[in-house]
């Protein structure tokens, strides 16, 4: 069966995205995956300076978890333009979605405005989520009067689809989804990493520098799941489902929740293959994505779910 | 030789110490494909607890296999040493770059230092300088003699080797830096790999006698989350030449090797 899969106007040759932050540029990993079979691929968020990230320690496994702290580190626009965008040119079948994070507003629609130009990229994702950083991203993702503001600017600077990546850290996550929907976003992604934290017992102080670090992997799927039910029941945007995907199961729950295509993140580093064994295991099995994807509110429609 | 995930037979599982593990892995041509310093990033388990993969040191190699050899310290390593001989084990490798062996000069001396885990590629490094006849001194330190998990492969070794523990139980009692002349260093290439507290005291005690003509390589270790250079979880300070500025570099990818002039110690 055939695996294409449209994500609002874009059209996937499958449902299987890398995450942004968990894949590089998409070549660093071009020797052991060919990306070219790939749905997306969402790159490294990238900012209008270049980023040095936080300090070590930035990273820690937990039981079936990854917290990190990397801060965004990433080498800048300018070096994006130079270095990233040409090679990618000679990647046809891929899409390839750019995730955009700043400081303040202006700092993503310069990002934006400067990147428009280029036929290649065929989305930017907003990274309004990221928990690691002290200025821009979270600090808009938790505000509903700027994540209006940037969604609107960023719409009035490309004709290309914007992708908001959100939130799990937030009580009102459904709020904040009918917004990026009223803004004018084309598509949602969700939910970027779960705040979390570890204590040094001998020095009986925080592990990380920066005292909180976002939590990803298999751990948080049941988490992530719940709340894609959730806001897909109230939001007709698109949704990239993402959150601890490991296996086909996962994948079609996320589809079957209500998912367009998921990203996968975490899992790239247990095994840089898995989206490609995703898309194989997945014809083996004969899905037909188009007709998963929402049932589970299909099914149960005019029902209230209660969950 | 790019990178490549391979699943891999495991030939031999081997305990040497209570602690100290062997692992020989199936990779046809892994004497040409990998190099001093260069490691793989193992699946350590089956299941997803531990979730990501570990990074090992190559520690000798033949026409038709590497050998790896770890600690049991964590859960990693723990759910390593449950895999058995004939098992598949999926392997990234090979991973980061390698000592730079060519830079040695004519009249150059060679000296290694090595401790704890970082025993694995300067016994390779050795061993493949051996090949180069290329002369070199290896200064080995242990724990104890209870930790000196491959005396047989380093009584092997047909360079001048120095093994040092800290209680004395075996070789020269004290750390490696004790046991020196520093001042030998002139005109020296120096290749080191250790822990960290060992690869600081080697800097300081080599800039505090003010040893100018040597080189020193270091293969750094770090907590590693891709092992490919994406994630950028274990990066290390590193001078930038142009001016006192520093950026973030990836052991895994920029490293492990770097020049230890370079290197901002945080």
């Amino acid at each position: 069966m055939d695996l294409k899969t449209k994500l609002g106007n874009i059209e996937l040759q499958n449902p299987l995205i890398a995450a942004s932050g968990t894949f590089g540029y998409g070549f660093e990993i071009k020797d052991i995956i060919n990306i070219e079979e790939l749905g997306a691929v969402t790159t490294k968020t990238i900012t209008l300076h270049p980023r040095l990230g936080n300090p070590l320690p930035r990273i820690l496994e937990t039981p079936a978890g990854l917290l990190n702290s990397i801060g965004l580190q990433n080498p800048g626009l300018k070096a994006f333009k130079k270095n990233i965008i040409l090679p990618w040119e000679k990647i046809k079948n891929v899409k390839m979605f750019v995730s955009v994070g700043g400081n303040d507003i202006s700092e993503y629609i310069q990002v934006i405005a400067e990147l428009d130009q280029y036929s290649r990229i065929d989305a930017f994702e907003l990274n309004i989520s990221c928990p690691n950083v002290k200025k821009g991203c979270l600090a808009i993702g938790s505000n509903p009067i700027l994540i209006e503001q940037l969604i609107t600017q960023a719409k009035s600077q490309t004709k290309k689809p914007i992708i908001v990546k959100i939130s799990p850290n937030f009580s009102n996550i459904i709020e904040t989804a009918k917004i990026t929907e009223t803004a004018g976003a084309d598509i949602l992604s969700m939910v970027n990493t779960f705040l979390g934290t570890k204590i040094d017992i001998k020095t009986k102080d925080f592990y990380f520098k920066n005292k909180v670090a976002g939590l990803s992997g298999p751990a948080i799927k049941p988490l992530a799941l719940k709340l894609l039910v959730d806001v897909a029941e109230q939001v007709k945007l698109p949704i990239i489902g993402m959150g601890g995907i490991s296996n086909t199961e996962d994948v079609l729950e996320f589809l079957i929740a209500g998912a367009s295509a998921v990203s996968i993140g975490t899992m790239n580093f247990r095994n840089p293959k898995i989206l490609l064994a995703l898309a194989n295991e997945m014809k083996k099995q004969d899905i037909n994505v188009n007709e998963i994807i929402g049932s589970l509110f299909n099914r149960k429609k005019n029902k209230t779910l209660i969950l | 030789m790019t990178k490549q995930l391979r699943n891999c037979r495991i030939l031999a599982h081997k305990e040497l110490t209570p602690n100290n593990l062997s692992m020989q892995v199936e990779w046809l041509n892994a004497d040409q494909d990998f190099q001093p310093a260069q490691f793989v990033q193992v699946e350590t388990s089956t299941t997803l607890d531990p979730l990501i993969r570990r990074p090992f040191s190559i520690f000798d190699t033949d026409p038709y296999s590497f050998t790896i050899t770890y600690k049991k310290i964590g859960a990693g390593t723990q759910a390593l040493s449950t895999r058995k001989k004939g098992d598949t084990i999926s392997i990234i490798g090979p991973l980061g770059n390698f000592y730079p062996i060519h830079k040695i000069k004519n009249n150059q001396k060679v000296l290694i230092v090595g401790g704890g885990t970082g025993i694995a590629s300067v016994h390779y490094l050795a061993k493949v300088l051996e090949k180069k006849n290329i002369n070199y001194t290896l200064l080995i330190g242990f724990s104890r003699c209870t930790d000196i998990f491959c005396e047989p492969e380093l009584q092997d070794l047909k360079g001048e080797v120095i093994i040092t523990t800290n209680d004395g139980s075996k070789g020269k009692k004290g750390f490696v830096t004790e046991h020196f002349n520093f001042h030998d260093l002139n005109n020296s290439i120096i290749f080191i790999c250790g822990p960290e507290p060992m690869t600081r005291a080697w800097q300081k005690k080599s800039e505090l006698i003010g040893i100018q003509n040597y080189d020193i390589y270091a293969s750094l270790e770090e907590y590693m989350g891709c092992g490919l250079g994406i994630c950028n979880g274990c990066v290390v300070k590193v001078k930038i030449k142009k001016n006192d500025q520093f950026d973030f570099k990836c052991v895994c990818t920029n490293g492990p090797v770097f020049n230890l002039k370079d290197i901002i110690w945080t």
